[in-house]
C-alpha cells in the first residue's frame, strides 16, 4: 500500500510538468506572428511591436518558458490582454459561478446516474431496465449544447418557468440562485448521468450475482438493504475512479453551458479568451484546470485503494 | 414426533430455453427438532436447490412450482417476503460452500455478524457488536475481538467458515442448513469444521441439515440420510441402516466409493457414467442407464418411492437386492 | 442494438450521399423574401433560416461535413493511437515517457483542449480534424496499450519469440490483429464524440467557418431566433442526436458481440 501511494505520487509529477508545458505551448501552434493576429487587422506596426514585447514574444521560447515557470512558482499567472488585469484575479472572480454550477450538476449526476443504474440492475431485463437504459443512452447521445437551447425554448421562453440565463449570487438570493442554475445544471448533468447509469448498472450486475449477496439475504436482511449496503457498497468502490472522467466531461460541458445561459463562469472566461486570443488567460486557465484534474485523479486513485480493504491491506 | 421442518411434494423448476426442468421433483421429508439429517447426492441432484427452497432463496429463472414447506407448522411456500425475512437468519440459517465468496469482501467480519443480530432483535449497535465478538469466540476463533475488526481476505479459509457459522447461529436458529460447508477447505480443516458443527448442535439443540456429495461425511454423525439423484429422492434411512444395507443401487454405489482404511482395495470403485441432464432424462428409472441391476422393465416407468417403516426407497428391485 | 444503431447510421450516410437528390437547393443560397419560413413550406420542407437559407439543404450537406470530420478523426486518431499504444505496450522502455505524455494530454478536458488547439490553428475543417485527433488519439492509445500488455505475455507470442521472430513481425503478425476488436469499438465511440465535438467547436466559432453548412453552425445561427424560429436550432440538434445515438448503439452492440467477457456478463 505504501509502495503504491509513493508510486502514484511520483508518477503524477511528470504529468503535471507536461501539463504545464502543453498549456504554455498552445500559443506556439499559432501560425505566423501571434502578436499580429492578436492585435487584429487594424493594428499599426508599432502597436504590434508593443504587444510582442508585452507578451514576451521577442524573446526565445525557452526563455519565455523558464520565465513562465518562475512566475507560476510565485503564484503569478500573468496579465490578461483583454481584461487588463491579472489572470489569477479574473479566474478567482469567475470560479464561484462555475463551482456552484458544477456542484449542482454533480449532485444531479450522482443521484440520477447511480439511481438509474441501480434500479436498472435490480430490475434487469424488464421494461424498467429498458426505460432506464434508454434514458442513459439518450443522455450520452444528445448534445448538451442543443439540450440547453431546447430547455431555454421550452421552459424559459415558452412556459416561463425559469429564467433564460444569468447568474444570481447565492449570497443575495439562495432560492433564486438555485432556480437560475436549474436548467444549466440539468443540461450539464445529462451526459454524465447517462455515462454513470451505464457504468453503475454493469457494476451492480457484476456484484449482484456474487455469493455474498445471497448470504446477506439468508441473514434475513430486507431486499433494499441488501441492494444498497451490500451490493452498492461493493459496486461503488470501482465507480469512484470514474470521478475524474465525470469532472473532466463536466468542465468541457461548462464551456458550452455557460455560454448558452450567459453565466459569468470560468468556462465562459476561457471561451472568450480563446475566441479573442487572450493567451495568458488560455494558458493559465488550461493549466489550472488540467492540474486540478490530475490531482483529482490522484486523490481518487488513492481513495479507491483506501476504500477497498482488499487493496488497503494487501502486502 | 412433530416435525420441525416438513417438506411435502416439493417441486422446484428452472425455466430454460428448452422449457422448464424440475431440479427438485416431488420431494418429501421431515426434520425433527434437534435432528441431524444428511442429504447426499452428486452435483445436479437437486440437494442445494432443496436447501435454497427451504430458505426461500430460489431466484429466477427458478421457482417453487408446487409443494409445501412447513417450519414449526407454518407454511413457508407463498409466504410474503416480509414474513420470510423474519424467519431467515432467525429461526433457520444457512452456511454456504465458499466462505470467501460468501462473505462481503468490503465489510468487517464483526459488522457482518452484528448486522444479522440487529435486523432480528431490538438491540443496540454496541450490544450487537459485543455479541458478534462472543460468537466468534464460540466458534473457536482465537482473539475474537481482534478478528471481528478483520476483513474476510485477512483470514484463512477455515477461519472464514467459522465466521460464517458464527453469523448463522447468531440468532440461535432452530434449524441450521449447511450446504457443502467443508468442500472448499483442506482435509484437516474439514474435520475441525464438522466437529464444530456437531458440538454447536449439541450445545444449542439445533437441528442440522447437512448437504454434501460425500457420504463419508455424514457416516458417523447424521441421524438419518436422504439420498437424492437427478432431482428425486431415491432412498431414505437411518444412517446405520443405510450403511449396513443400502436398498437402492445408487446408494450402494456411493457407499462403495467411500475410502475405508480397514478394507484395502486396489482401485476405489466409482459409479460409471454421469448424472443425466435434467432436460434429457432417460425413460423409466432415472438411474437406470448407470445401474448394474437394471432390467428391461426398469425403462418403462420411474419407480415410485415406497416406504418400509423408517426406510424408503425408489427401486423396483429393492427387495430382490436386499435379499441378495 | 447493433441493428438499430447500424440502421440509424445508414440513414445518415444515405442522407449525406444523396444530398443533391434530396434537395436541389444550394445550402448557401440566401433569399430575403422567404426568411423564417416554417417547416412544411412548399419551398422549404424543413423551413428556412434568418437569411432564407433552406434548413433541409443545410442539414443534409451538414451531414457530409460531420461524417467527413468523424471519418478523418477516426483514421488519424486510430493510426496515431494504435502506433503509440503498441509501442508503449510492447517496449517497456517507451511505456513511461509515452504514457505520461498521453496522461498529460488526457488531463485536459477533451472539448476544452480541442477548442484551444482549433482556435490556435485557426477555424477550418482540417484544423478541427487535427484538434480532435490530438484529443482522441491518447484515449485510443490507452485502449491499445492495455490490450498489447495482455498479448505481449501470451504463450503464443512467447513461442513466436523463442522461435526467433523479430519484434516488428510479432507486433504486426501476432499482436495488432488481436487488438482490432477493442480498437473498432473504441473508434466507434470516437466517431460519436467527434460528431458531438464538431457541433460545439462550430457553435463557439472555431469550427469550419460560416457559411459552411455544419450542424454546429446551424445551431449557432438559430440560437438568437429560438423564440420565433425554433426549427433552425431543433433540426440540426435532432440530426446530431440521431447520428450519435446510432454510433453509440453500434458501439455497444459491437462490444457485446466482440468482447466475450461482456457476453458472459449479459447472459
Amino acid at each position: 500500500m505504501a509502495g503504491y501511494i509513493a508510486w502514484r505520487l511520483v508518477s503524477a509529477v511528470p504529468v503535471i510538468l507536461l501539463v504545464t508545458l502543453i498549456s504554455f505551448s498552445i500559443m506556439s501552434l499559432v501560425p505566423g506572428d501571434p502578436a499580429a493576429i492578436i492585435a487584429g487587422a487594424t493594428a499599426t506596426d508599432a502597436e504590434i511591436a508593443d504587444l510582442r514585447v508585452a507578451l514576451g514574444l521577442d524573446r526565445p521560447f525557452l526563455t519565455r518558458l523558464v520565465h513562465w515557470y518562475g512566475d507560476l512558482l510565485s503564484g503569478d499567472l500573468g496579465r490578461s490582454i483583454l481584461l487588463q488585469r491579472p489572470v489569477a484575479e479574473a479566474i478567482a472572480e469567475r470560479l464561484p459561478v462555475t463551482l456552484a454550477l458544477g456542484a449542482y450538476a454533480l449532485v444531479l449526476t450522482l443521484v440520477f446516474g447511480v439511481g438509474l443504474g441501480v434500479v436498472a440492475a435490480v430490475r434487469q431485463n424488464t421494461w424498467v431496465d429498458q426505460i432506464c437504459m434508454t434514458v442513459a443512452v439518450l443522455g450520452v447521445s444528445i448534445p448538451n449544447l442543443w439540450l440547453a437551447l431546447l430547455f431555454v425554448f421550452l421552459f424559459a421562453v415558452t412556459l416561463g418557468w425559469f429564467p433564460t440565463g444569468g447568474y444570481v449570487p447565492f449570497g443575495e438570493d439562495a432560492v433564486g440562485a438555485l432556480v437560475a442554475l436549474t436548467l444549466p445544471a440539468i443540461s450539464l448533468a445529462l451526459m454524465q448521468v447517462g455515462l454513470l447509469a451505464r457504468m453503475t448498472r454493469s457494476a451492480m450486475l457484476e456484484v449482484l450475482r456474487q455469493d455474498f449477496v445471497r448470504t446477506a439475504r439468508a441473514k434475513g436482511l430486507p431486499g433494499w438493504f441488501v441492494v444498497l449496503r451490500h451490493a452498492l457498497g461493493n459496486a461503488l468502490i470501482p465507480l469512484v475512479t470514474v470521478m475524474g472522467i465525470i469532472l473532466s466531461l463536466m468542465i468541457s460541458g461548462t464551456v458550452v453551458i455557460e455560454s448558452v445561459f450567459s453565466l459569468p463562469g470560468m468556462g465562459r472566461l476561457i471561451v472568450n479568451a480563446i475566441q479573442r486570443r487572450d493567451y495568458p488567460v488560455i494558458q493559465g486557465g488550461l493549466m489550472l484546470i488540467a492540474t486540478a484534474l490530475v490531482l483529482v485523479n490522484l486523490v481518487v486513485d488513492l481513495l479507491y485503494a483506501w476504500l477497498d480493504p482488499r487493496v488497503r491491506y494487501a502486502d | 414426533m412433530s416435525a420441525l421442518l416438513a417438506v411435502r411434494d416439493l417441486t422446484v423448476t428452472f425455466e430454460t430455453t428448452a422449457g422448464a426442468v424440475a431440479a427438485v421433483d416431488a420431494l418429501s421429508f421431515d426434520i425433527g427438532p434437534g435432528e441431524f439429517l444428511g442429504i447426499v447426492g452428486e452435483s445436479g441432484s437437486g440437494k442445494s436447490v432443496t436447501a435454497l427452497a427451504a430458505m426461500g432463496l430460489v431466484v429466477a429463472p427458478g421457482r417453487i412450482a408446487q409443494g409445501s414447506i412447513r417450519l414449526g407448522g407454518e407454511e413457508l411456500v407463498g409466504l410474503p417476503e416480509r414474513s420470510m425475512r423474519r424467519i431467515r437468519g432467525r429461526r433457520m440459517a444457512m452456511v454456504f460452500q465458499e466462505p470467501m465468496a460468501s462473505l462481503n469482501p468490503v465489510m468487517r467480519i464483526g459488522d457482518q455478524i452484528a448486522e444479522a443480530i440487529r435486523w432480528h432483535e431490538d438491540v443496540s449497535a454496541r450490544a450487537a457488536a459485543a455479541r458478534a465478538v462472543d460468537l466468534l469466540g464460540t466458534v473457536g476463533i482465537p482473539a475474537p475481538a481482534e478478528r471481528a475488526r478483520a476483513y474476510p481476505q485477512q483470514m484463512s479459509g477455515g477461519m472464514r467458515q467459522r465466521a460464517m457459522i458464527a453469523m448463522a447461529i447468531a440468532c440461535s436458529p432452530a434449524l441450521l442448513i449447511a450446504d457443502e460447508p467443508t468442500t472448499a477447505l483442506d482435509v484437516t480443516v474439514q474435520a475441525q469444521i464438522m466437529d464444530l458443527l456437531r458440538s454447536l448442535r449439541e450445545r444449542f439443540g439445533m437441528a442440522l441439515l447437512l448437504i454434501t456429495h460425500d457420504l463419508g461425511l455424514v457416516a458417523e454423525q447424521a441421524d438419518r440420510v436422504l439420498v437424492m439423484y437427478a432431482g428425486r429422492m431415491v432412498e431414505e434411512a437411518p444412517t446405520a441402516s443405510l450403511f449396513a444395507r443400502p436398498l437402492h443401487p445408487y446408494s450402494a454405489g456411493l457407499l462403495d466409493s467411500i475410502p475405508d482404511i480397514e478394507i484395502r482395495r486396489p482401485v476405489l470403485p466409482a459409479i460409471e457414467g454421469v448424472v443425466p441432464s435434467l432436460s434429457a432424462l432417460p425413460p423409466g428409472c432415472r438411474f437406470g442407464p448407470r445401474c448394474r441391476f437394471a432390467e428391461p422393465a426398469c425403462t418403462t416407468a420411474d419407480p415410485p418411492l415406497r416406504r418400509f417403516g423408517v426406510r424408503a426407497t425408489a427401486c423396483r428391485r429393492d427387495l430382490d437386492l436386499a435379499r441378495a | 442494438m447493433l441493428v438499430i444503431g447500424g440502421l440509424l447510421l445508414l440513414c445518415v450516410i444515405a442522407m449525406a450521399l444523396a444530398a443533391e437528390l434530396i434537395t436541389p437547393i444550394s445550402p448557401t443560397r440566401m433569399s430575403m423574401r422567404t426568411r423564417f419560413s416554417p417547416p412544411g413550406s412548399p419551398l422549404h420542407p424543413l423551413g428556412s433560416d434568418a437569411i432564407g437559407r433552406d434548413v433541409l439543404s443545410r442539414l443534409v450537406h451538414g451531414a457530409r461535413v460531420s461524417l467527413r470530420i468523424g471519418t478523418f478523426v477516426v483514421l488519424a486518431a486510430g493510426v496515431a493511437g494504435t502506433a503509440i499504444g503498441a509501442l508503449a505496450g510492447y517496449f517497456r522502455a517507451l511505456d513511461g515517457p509515452l504514457m505520461r505524455t498521453m496522461d498529460a494530454l488526457m488531463a485536459f478536458p477533451a472539448i476544452l483542449l480541442a477548442i484551444a488547439i482549433a482556435a490556435a490553428l485557426g477555424p477550418s475543417e482540417v484544423n478541427v480534424v487535427i484538434a480532435l485527433s490530438a484529443v482522441y488519439a491518447p484515449r485510443t492509445a490507452r485502449v491499445v496499450r492495455a490490450q498489447v500488455l495482455v498479448l505481449r505475455d501470451a504463450e503464443y507470442v512467447q513461442a513466436a519469440r523463442v522461435a526467433g521472430a523479430g519484434d516488428a513481425f510479432i507486433l504486426r503478425r501476432h499482436i495488432l490483429p488481436n487488438c482490432t476488436a477493442p480498437l473498432i469499438v473504441q473508434l466507434t465511440f470516437v466517431f460519436a464524440y467527434a460528431v458531438l465535438a464538431e457541433a460545439v467547436l462550430s457553435f463557439l466559432g472555431v469550427g469550419p467557418p460560416p457559411p459552411t453548412p455544419t450542424w454546429g453552425n446551424m445551431i449557432a445561427d438559430g440560437r438568437n431566433f429560438i423564440r420565433e424560429a425554433p426549427w433552425i436550432t431543433m433540426m440540426p440538434g435532432i440530426a446530431i442526436s440521431i447520428t450519435v445515438l446510432g454510433l453509440n448503439l453500434l458501439g455497444d452492440g459491437l462490444r457485446d458481440v466482440l468482447d466475450p467477457r461482456m457476453q458472459v456478463a449479459q447472459a
